[in-house]
C-alpha cells in the first residue's frame, strides 16, 4: 500500500528520514512533480505516531523544496502505478495548486469566547432562551467576520469552517508569504487588543495542508 | 490544572496538527481511504482543550506553539 505524504516542486534530495512505520521514503517524479510516498505494509495503522511521522516528513520537504502540497493520511494506493496514473491525470491542478502554495506557509486561528458567566436574571421563558440564544449567535456570527475580514485582506488565500459551537466564534486558516507572517501577526495583536473579551489561540506557521486541496475557497 | 501552560500549548497543536493531516491536505482521486478509528475521540478531545484555552494568556506570545522543525518562515 503507497502512502503519499505529499507533492513537491524542486526538490533535489529526499530528506534522510524513515517514514511512517519505519518504511522508507521514496519518491517518483513524473511531469515535474516529485510525488513523496513509502510503501506500506497492508495492516499499518493510522495512530498517533503515523501523524507525527507523516508530519515531520512533510516539514522535512517544506525545508527543501519550492513547493509542497502535504498529503492528507488515509489514503492510500494499490501499487505505484495507481500512485502515477492519479498524480497525471490531475497533474494540471497540482501544479496550479502548487503555484498557489508557493514559498508560503499557512497560520491557524480559532477564536474562542470564555465560558459564560452566567448573566443573573433566568431567562422567564422557553421562547425569551431561543431568542437569546439566536440573537448571540447572530452577534457572533457578526464579529466573525469583522475579525477575518481585516485578516484576509493580508493573506494570499484563507478558509474558514463554521464555528463548532462552545463558544468558538472563529475558526480559519490564512495562508500566507514566509515573510508576511510578522505583518499578519501584528493584525492579529491588534484584533486582540481591541477583542479583550476573546480568546485567540493562533497555531502555526504550518505547512499549507489547509490550501493543498484543489480550490477549495 | 496546576501545570503551566506549556503542556497544554502542546496538547492543542499537537491537536490541530491531527485535524489537518487527517482532513485537509491533498487527495489524489483514485485511492483508499482507510477508516481512522479513534478520530471522534480526537476531536472530543480537541473541543476540550479549546474550552479550557480560555485559560491560557496569549498562546500565540510563544513559539512553543510551534511542534515541529522550522518550516519555510525560517528561511
Amino acid at each position: 500500500m503507497i502512502h503519499v505524504y505529499a507533492i513537491a516542486e524542486g526538490l533535489a534530495e529526499l530528506p534522510h528520514l524513515t517514514g511512517i512505520d519505519g518504511a522508507d521514503l521514496d519518491r517518483l517524479e513524473l511531469e515535474g512533480l516529485d510525488v513523496v510516498f513509502s510503501d506500506l505494509d497492508e495492516d499499518t495503522g493510522v495512530d498517533e505516531e503515523a501523524v507525527l511521522q507523516h508530519a515531520v516528513v512533510v516539514e522535512a520537504l517544506m525545508e527543501r523544496c519550492d513547493a509542497v502540497l502535504p498529503g492528507r493520511l488515509g489514503p492510500r494506493f494499490a501499487g505505484v502505478h495507481a500512485v502515477a496514473a492519479a498524480v497525471e491525470a490531475q497533474a494540471g491542478q497540482l501544479r496550479d495548486a502548487l503555484d498557489r502554495v508557493e514559498g508560503c506557509v499557512e497560520l491557524g486561528l480559532r477564536v474562542l469566547e470564555p465560558p459564560q458567566a452566567s448573566s443573573g436574571h433566568a431567562p422567564r421563558s422557553g421562547t425569551d432562551y431561543l431568542q437569546a440564544r439566536l440573537a448571540q449567535r447572530r452577534e457572533t456570527a457578526r464579529r466573525a467576520l469583522e475579525l477575518h475580514e481585516p485578516l484576509s485582506r493580508l493573506a494570499r488565500a484563507s478558509t474558514t469552517r463554521e464555528g463548532q459551537g462552545r463558544g468558538e466564534v472563529l475558526d480559519a486558516a490564512y495562508l500566507l508569504a514566509a515573510q508576511e507572517v510578522d505583518r499578519f501577526r501584528e493584525e492579529l495583536g491588534r484584533l486582540e487588543e481591541s477583542e479583550r473579551d476573546l480568546n485567540f489561540v493562533v497555531t502555526g506557521p504550518w505547512p499549507p495542508y489547509s490550501f493543498a486541496a484543489a480550490e477549495e475557497t | 490544572m496546576n501545570q503551566p501552560d506549556r503542556p497544554l500549548q502542546h496538547e492543542v497543536t499537537l491537536l490541530e496538527l491531527v485535524d489537518r493531516v487527517l482532513n485537509k491536505g491533498v487527495v489524489l482521486s483514485g485511492d483508499i481511504t482507510l477508516s481512522v478509528a479513534g478520530v471522534d475521540l480526537v476531536y472530543v478531545g480537541l473541543r476540550l482543550l479549546l474550552a479550557s484555552a480560555g485559560t491560557v494568556e496569549r498562546l500565540q506570545d510563544s513559539d512553543e506553539t510551534r511542534l515541529l522543525a522550522p518550516a519555510a518562515s525560517s528561511r
